[in-house]
């Protein structure tokens, strides 16, 4: 038992883990950076989940049912989007909303799956040539399977589009002061429209990437909160897709801690300890990013507002 | 070519408002019973069996049972949702409660210093004073430093289950319970006595005398009226000087309180000894009761026991019918939806143009 | 605030007042019952003669479930259960609740009673309290509660409620011997759900046998265990059969956990070519693991169930405390020569054998079981000594019920140490 294969070990579990909530948690980044706060992703994921899993079984086609996921998180978002943006209603109830239709949805619709268990074959992980030779890194980060790399390419992707693209300026400022976007000839309901959509999408397929890359057959709760951390980790990665890179392992991390711990014998700090800290965290990177001396970095200033044109 | 045009509405009657209300929630059962017509279900079955519990004694007795600690929630959010106070920290106070409750219980078992007949009344007061502290702490979060409360609330959540969780498993789990993971009994003495002949224990009382206070509160003193105005406009307040850290806190203080009620309500109510994951989401529906409800103090009352209701339903649902659990969520967003698309034609007027 | 004395206002305040008047004496109620004790538990047995109706009555068979029938493991075991029960039981109406947490059992009692259940069986350890405090509430409806010891029978609950059980502990020793003799490495790796006496000797015996078959290989074996601290977990148990894999360097996997995931997990290795051996636990997983999947413990709860509403239906109940073992319930007592099938009828069987299982082993095996069987043979026969080397049972004794039901402590091969 020795500390490399022990890392090794927790590396590939965390990635794992990290992956789907990095996902989810680049989509709720999105939404929330044009000023929507969609608290649906828990409802997004798990029936984005159920639609991959539908669809790979049907089709045996991995992309197919990414797709898949990507529209049934669509198809949720929008109803968020419509609601929030459109009926300027309250979001956080909305959001709530959407959780439960999609935890119900995926609850009920997916009862046969579950009864008469059917069961898919995870994906084929596929070894990145000599990056994966790299000792922890390696096994870890460069043997997955092919959604985890399209995560880590949505990371950049979407850095990308948000900092270095007039769209994603756009999309910021929308976030941050809508009524001065708005005079700046920005469409502000179409730019929320879009981020919330799409947001949604990225959420589906975190769920996706649950079940195809991890779970052979479906259970009612298969999500087991993930999208409520992944609201959770938007926070903590200050809205920041590069960020949230970190943040999702880090907290992909602190969920393997339980095993390895046990493996190793160690059981001086009990892990519900390790598991608040998340949580904690979030909220010190809350509040510090709130008070006036960050105004940079903090969360966009709309976030939850609806917007009204005045006349 | 029409054109739609949206003006906000300078007031709406009651009738009308009632009306989209209304329209709302049976719009919910139409869509509803469309999707079980879909996925073959006899709609009206499965209506009847979804509301069985108001026509059957012993089922309803269980809705109030399950209404209880929701009422206490939801009436909390209200006072809170009226200053504008987006908190989802119920289900976190709920365990926060559980645990300071058991807390009691298990030091009293321990050293037996409060007389038997005075531990309840005790223990209410204390959860209550405890559970404002964890409340408090996200208002002053938001007061002093602006922190978004949705998301300060929502993570407290977590901390408080954990801990609980943890408690439970670890330091406090029985020593003769076998290993399981759960507290010792409640003695009795710390028990809610059950209302004779039905199952309804009697921290109803509570939830009943707490929206009678939460009515009064926003209606007939002038810290309701202080809530409102926070709630409505918070220019307005800061020029009339009222105290902005003051309302929420307070605000807070009392729907923490209340949560953490809910929470003693559920171990000493129904279960009798703490439990992991002793709320099934208790918090969260009392979000949506509130909301639901307009955040009336009188019709969360009976809201409460109408979700209680939806809630043994779903169990008769399954148990009939052999649905998910989910359908009953699926009908609940719908109704959520629809009213909150509502809401949209109660503040605006529609107008077509040429 | 002015006073108003419009209409709308007085019946407002009228309401108030009414209300506070209303609580004001439910207050008062509660305190003055405050001190109340409850029914005394010890009642005598109260015979039902009251209902003298001849013909046909209906029993409706409630049952509670902790978790959902797809988990494929515990519930999954009970429905068929239940299935059967129904297909042997034309008067027999069924209604389940899943997936209820153990806080929320008395709610969904209440819930099938309310929809005219006459017997509820519940069907978790955590669900005893609160069965045992329905059965105090609804003296007319019968109880029957899985894997716990409180029942009229055994003097700790009223007489409408009994207890059963399937034991395990035989069958896992079946399997340790199975594992024992396939695996490479000489460390086996457990992932338990809760530390409670039932599925520590499960783990015990699971060891006895393994040491058993490995001694004749000339190894000797090392047994790590990871505790979820839940029954329904499958996200930590498979990071907990991941982390036995890989750090312990564990090749055969037991569990007890109520889904197939540990076998999934070992048969993910199997695909990748490493030789990670697994189990079925309550339903037949070999689908779940096919190259992976040794052998098993399996329960058919239908007799069980059979029983009780019969008793029911026939009104002839008595509290019972049921240990259902190998060869309890079984329609024939002496070996089917022909067919040498470890299974059929019984409560409790094993699942096939995988023929990676050599031959002697097998027959070992055939041959345990049909000695268990007529009690001639105990796994937990001493001498028996614990982790610290304490003798924990003596040269030639065999395991009592009690030691049997309170077993706090793992014996020699366990390297992890109980968690407090």
């Amino acid at each position: 038992m020795d500390p490399i294969t022990i890392l090794t070990t927790m590396f590939i579990l965390m990635v794992q883990e990290g992956s789907i909530l990095l996902l989810a948690t680049l989509g709720e980044i999105l939404t929330e950076r044009s000023g929507i706060l969609n608290l649906g992703v828990e409802g997004m994921m798990c029936f984005g989940a159920l639609s991959s899993f539908i669809a790979y079984y049907v089709t045996g086609n991995w992309v197919i049912a990414v797709l898949a996921a990507a529209l049934a998180g669509a198809s949720l978002s929008f109803i968020h989007a419509f609601v929030s943006i459109t009926l300027k209603a309250n979001q956080t109830v909305s959001g709530l909303a959407i959780t439960i239709l999609g935890l119900g949805l995926s609850s009920s619709l997916g009862r046969p799956l579950a009864i008469s268990r059917v069961r898919i074959e995870p994906i084929e992980s596929i070894k990145v040539p000599i990056l994966s030779d790299i000792p922890i890194i390696g096994p870890s980060f460069f043997n997955q399977n092919p959604i985890v790399y399209l995560s880590y390419f949505m990371v950049i992707l979407l850095w990308f589009i948000l900092y270095k693209t007039s769209f994603g300026l756009n999309l910021r400022s929308v976030g941050e002061n809508p009524s001065m976007a708005d005079s700046l000839g920005i469409n502000v309901f179409l730019t929320r429209y879009v981020a919330t959509t799409l947001g949604g999408a990225l959420c589906g397929v975190s769920g996706a990437l649950l079940i195809l890359g991890y779970y052979p057959s479906w259970y009612d709760g298969i999500t087991a909160g993930r999208g409520w951390i992944a609201v959770a980790l938007v926070i903590f990665s200050s809205w920041n897709p590069l960020y949230a890179f970190f943040g999702a392992y880090f907290f992909g991390l602190v969920g393997t801690l339980n095993a390895t711990f046990q493996s190793i014998g160690f059981r001086i700090i009990p892990t519900d300890f390790f598991r608040t800290l998340p949580y904690l965290l979030t909220i010190f990177v809350l509040v510090i990013f709130s008070s006036t001396r960050f105004r940079r970095r903090k969360m966009p200033a709309s976030l939850g507002k609806p917007y009204t044109r005045e006349l | 070519m029409y054109k739609i045009q949206f003006f906000p509405r300078e007031k709406i009657s009651a009738i009308k408002s009632f009306a989209i209300s209304l329209a709302s929630i049976l719009l919910a059962f139409l869509v509803s019973g469309i999707i079980f017509v879909l996925t073959d279900v006899d709609p009206i079955l499965a209506y009847y069996n979804l509301f069985r519990s108001f026509t059957n004694l012993s089922l309803l007795s269980e809705s109030v049972v399950r209404a209880i600690p929701i009422m206490l929630v939801a009436l909390g959010l209200a006072l809170a949702y009226k200053a504008n106070f987006i908190s989802v920290g119920g289900e976190g106070q709920i365990y926060f409660g559980g645990i300071i409750a058991t807390s009691l219980v298990l030091w009293n078992i321990q050293n037996n210093i409060v007389p038997e007949p005075l531990f309840m009344p005790i223990t209410l007061i204390v959860v209550f004073l405890c559970s404002s502290i964890w409340g408090i702490i996200p208002a002053l979060l938001k007061a002093k430093f602006e922190v978004n409360e949705v998301l300060t609330t929502l993570m407290m959540n977590y901390i408080a289950q954990i801990i609980s969780n943890y408690l439970v498993i670890g330091p406090w789990k029985d020593p003769k319970g076998y290993g399981f993971p759960h507290s010792p009994a409640f003695p009795q003495y710390a028990r809610f006595p059950l209302i004779p002949n039905t199952t309804i224990n009697s921290s109803i009382y509570i939830g009943l005398f707490a929206a009678l206070i939460i009515y009064f509160i926003l209606s007939k003193t002038k810290f309701g009226f202080e809530v409102k105005v926070v709630g409505d406009s918070y220019p307005t307040a800061k020029y009339a000087g009222i105290s902005y850290t003051k309302v929420v806190c307070t605000v807070m203080a009392i729907s923490a309180g209340l949560s953490g009620l809910a929470g003693l309500s559920i171990l000493g109510g129904v279960i009798g000894r703490l439990r992991p994951d002793f709320s099934p989401g208790y918090g969260y529906t009392g979000i949506i009761v509130a909301w639901l409800c307009n955040l009336n103090p009188i019709i969360i009352i009976f809201g409460s026991i109408f979700f209680g209701g939806l809630l043994v339903g779903g169990e008769v649902l399954q148990s009939s019918m052999g649905l998910s659990v989910g359908v009953t969520d699926v009908f609940q967003a719908l109704m959520l939806i629809f009213t909150l698309s509502g809401e949209f034609f109660k503040r605006y007027r529609i107008v077509w143009r040429r | 605030m002015s006073v108003s004395t419009s209409r709308r206002g007085f019946i407002r305040d009228a309401a108030f007042a009414l209300g506070g008047v209303a609580i004001g004496a439910g207050l008062g109620y509660m305190a003055a019952g405050a001190g109340q004790k409850p029914a005394t538990v010890t009642q005598t047995i109260t015979q039902t003669t009251t209902k003298t109706e001849v013909g046909e009555k209906k029993v409706v068979a409630g049952f509670v479930y902790v978790g959902p029938v797809s988990d494929y493991g515990w519930t999954h075991a009970h429905d068929v259960g239940r299935e059967y029960a129904k297909s042997k039981c034309p008067w027999l109406e069924t209604k389940i609740v899943e997936s209820v947490e153990e806080a929320k059992v008395q709610g969904a009692i209440e819930t099938l009673i309310g929809q005219g259940a006459n017997i509820v069986f519940t069907t978790s350890f955590g669900f005893m309290e609160g069965t045992a405090e329905e059965a105090q509430k609804h003296p007319d409806v019968y109880f029957a509660h899985c894997s716990g010891y409180k029942s009229g029978a055994a003097g700790n609950a009223t007489q409408n409620m009994s207890a059963y059980f399937a034991e395990f502990y035989q069958l896992y020793y079946l399997n340790g011997l199975a594992a024992g003799a396939v695996t490479e490495t000489g460390v086996l790796g457990y992932v338990a759900a809760v530390p409670i006496p039932e599925v520590i000797r499960h783990i015990n015996a699971f060891v006895l046998g393994a040491k058993e078959t490995a001694k004749a290989r000339g190894k000797n074996i090392k047994v790590y265990v990871q505790w979820l601290n839940a029954w329904f977990d499958p996200e930590g148990a498979k990071k907990a059969a991941t982390s036995l894999v890989e750090n312990n360097n564990a090749d055969v996997l037991a569990f007890t956990e109520d889904t197939p995931t540990v076998l999934q997990v070992a048969e993910s290795y199997q695909k990748k070519g490493k030789k990670v051996w697994s189990f079925s636990h309550y339903s037949d997983m070999s689908k779940e693991g096919p190259n992976a999947h040794l052998t098993g413990q399996i329960v058919n709860w239908g007799p069980i169930y059979v029983d009780f509403v019969s008793q029911v239906y026939a009104r002839s109940w008595r509290s019972v405390d049921i240990w259902a073992r190998i060869g309890d319930y079984m329609p024939y007592k002496w070996a089917n020569l022909s067919n040498p099938k470890i299974e059929s009828d019984g409560a409790v069987y094993l699942a096939p054998l995988n023929p990676v299982v050599p031959s002697e082993v097998r027959s070992l095996i055939a041959l345990r079981w049909e000695q268990m069987k007529e009690l001639l043979f105990e796994p937990f026969t001493g001498p028996i000594k614990d982790m610290d080397g304490k003798i924990r049972i003596k040269e030639g004794e065999r395991a009592t019920h009690d030691v049997l039901w309170n077993m706090d402590w793992h014996v020699e091969g366990v390297e992890t140490p109980l968690p407090k």
